[in-house]
């Protein structure tokens, strides 16, 4: 077995086992903070709360990846209301608004939804915290977008950020970088493009162009 | 009086289900769990009719959840279903979105929990 089958075994393996008593923790942690009255011991359980939400947000960016490198992801491409999407995104995500939209593209729902939320958390952890989402037809093509309005990324990096385990920004801060790679694997699997246009200062808006239904 | 929400509660793993029944009890709800849908049906008996909400995870030891559910809404009609589930494929997304189901990975942060089911209870009332 070669290594890059070996990484792709541990990383599934320990991912899948690491969820049930991560999702047991994250439960007996909020049922915790309902109980604590003190300010501190309320200020200890929170950052533990973050901590153990970061966790699980790392593990389930490298059980992706994993399942992308192992090209064990099969998409099925149906008609997709871009609306409905927009829709589920918008009640499941706090930060992010959506513009109403009638177009509809051929891809696969779940993947689809996969990468939106990739992108609107990005938007959310780099790109100031709100994420702005709408669909507009271009050249027989759907183009959908996400836009922020944080600080821009400059254009020498605006390549290198879909690597995995690079921030443009160089921090080692919540993630572990492999959203942006999650999100351009799973649109080229499915025949889409994914692309960035920014400038520092003026936000970011990444657009994932697939074809109309 | 007032009635607490019923929620039925399916899940095979003992850690998540006792915290989950930790959490759904603080949020004011009145829960009845087992391991897949005859066991719930079982404990909950007559009452298993008045559930407004049923929470399952996809994979029981016997069956899949979004079955479980579909068996339990048999008797439980109103109740609107969330499908959790830690799998590392998108079948059972698939299959609760197919149902008209909510879903939800694990682990699931507990603020989304709490606001599905302010959303769906709200829907029942």
């Amino acid at each position: 077995m070669d290594s890059e089958s070996v990484k792709t075994r541990f990383l599934t393996a320990i991912g899948h086992d690491m969820r049930q008593p991560l999702h047991a923790l994250l439960l007996y942690l909020s049922a915790l903070e309902r109980r604590v009255h003190d300010a501190e011991a309320r200020d200890v359980l929170s950052k533990a709360d973050r901590a153990a939400q970061s966790l699980a947000g790392m593990i389930e960016g490298l059980i992706q990846l994993a399942r992308l490198d192992a090209g064990k992801i099969d998409p099925e491409l149906e008609r997709v209301s871009l609306q409905s999407l927009f829709d589920d995104l918008l009640a499941r995500v706090p930060h992010a608004s959506a513009e109403a939209t009638p177009l509809y593209v051929h891809s696969d729902p779940v993947l689809l939804e996969t990468i939106m939320q990739q992108l609107i958390s990005n938007a959310a952890t780099h790109g100031g915290g709100k994420a702005h989402v709408s669909a507009i037809e271009k050249n027989g093509a759907v183009q959908i977008e996400v836009r922020d309005d944080g600080p821009g990324i400059a254009p020498e990096d605006q390549e290198r950020i879909f690597a995995e385990f690079v921030r443009a920004d160089g921090s080692s801060g919540n993630g572990l970088g492999v959203g942006l790679t999650i999100a351009k694997g799973l649109a080229e699997l499915m025949k889409h493009t994914i692309e960035v246009r920014s400038a520092p200062g003026k936000g970011a808006t990444f657009v994932v162009r697939a074809e109309r239904a | 009086m007032e009635t607490r929400p019923l929620i039925l509660l399916l899940e095979d793993h003992c850690g998540s289900a006792e915290a989950m029944q930790i959490v759904l009890r603080d949020w004011g709800a009145d829960v009845v769990h087992g391991a897949d849908a005859d066991d719930v049906a079982s404990t909950a008996g007559a009452n298993t009719s008045r559930a407004t909400i049923i929470i399952t995870d996809f994979h029981l030891t016997d069956t899949d959840g979004v079955s479980a559910a579909k068996q339990l809404r048999k008797r439980a009609p109103r109740a609107q279903v969330l499908v959790l589930s830690g799998s590392l494929n998108n079948d059972a997304k698939r299959a609760a979105k197919s149902a008209g189901y909510t879903f939800m990975h694990k682990p699931a942060p507990p603020r989304d929990l709490i606001a599905w089911l302010e959303r769906n209870n709200a829907l029942v009332d």
